[in-house]
């Protein structure tokens, strides 16, 4: 199923991945797969699926070492450890206007 | 493949400095280009209400506020826009006399997608179980 150009067809590409054809279709669209459109149906380069299977990383290490700076000089700066629950609860109560049940 | 649905505290939980921030990073830096993380049409403006809450009340600078809104758009998140999610949560809501629903469209998404969910908070958690959705509790 591959071409002369290396694109296989996403039915393919999908049985490699242990995905849907729909998921690598939607996967196609979103750029997140490189590949084309001929015609009616979509095909994906190979070479691009042999990274996928190669285990690299979805966040780029650049962009974690970058989360983990701001982290870590805001804690250092205000020393402040806080809850992530309880924000996002204040913010879906206070924000959102939601209440606990039972109230 | 695997695909993610994250609960906000999670993305949160990587850009502020909290006892489970730990288990975030894990999460987020062992994910490979074969998983796929989503969430619900509520993530971002809930995630934004969160930093502009700690820009605030003092505890971040609107320079950091910048700079983690900044890191929070560079997530590889799939925000789902389907109609569905919204009239699902509002089915489950009327049903269940449930006054809250932001948590139940993480649950829908997770549903919608086939994901199983990652959070901290044990409510979402429990909505999830009772829906049959598979869920990683970073706690």
């Amino acid at each position: 199923m591959i071409d002369a150009g290396g694109l296989i067809t996403a039915a393919e590409a999908a049985k490699r991945l242990r995905l849907s054809t729909g998921q690598v279709r939607r996967r196609l669209r979103q750029g997140k797969l490189k590949g084309r459109r001929i015609g009616n149906q979509w095909f994906v380069e190979e070479r691009d699926l042999s990274a996928l299977k190669s285990g690299a990383h979805l966040v780029p290490p650049q962009l974690l070492r970058r989360i983990d700076e701001t982290r870590e000089r805001i804690f250092r700066r205000t020393g402040s450890v806080f809850d992530a629950v309880a924000i996002i609860r204040e913010v879906r109560e206070k924000d959102f206007g939601e209440q606990e049940d039972g109230d | 493949m695997t695909t993610w649905c994250v609960d906000a505290n999670v993305v949160i939980a990587i850009l502020l400095n909290e006892p489970a921030s730990d288990a975030a990073r894990r999460f987020w830096a062992g994910l490979t280009q074969a998983d796929e993380v989503v969430g619900p049409y509520v993530l971002l403006p809930e995630c934004t209400s969160a930093l502009r809450r700690k820009v605030l009340d003092g505890s971040v600078s609107e320079a950091e506020g910048l700079e983690l809104i900044d890191e929070l758009l560079a997530l590889p998140i799939r925000i789902e826009t389907s109609a569905e999610q919204f009239r699902r949560s509002l089915d489950w809501a009327i049903r269940t006399r449930r006054r809250r629903m932001n948590d139940l469209q993480y649950v829908v998404v997770a549903q919608i997608s086939g994901a199983e969910i990652v959070t901290l908070d044990g409510g979402v958690r429990q909505a999830a179980l009772e829906q049959g959705v598979a869920v990683r509790f970073l706690r």
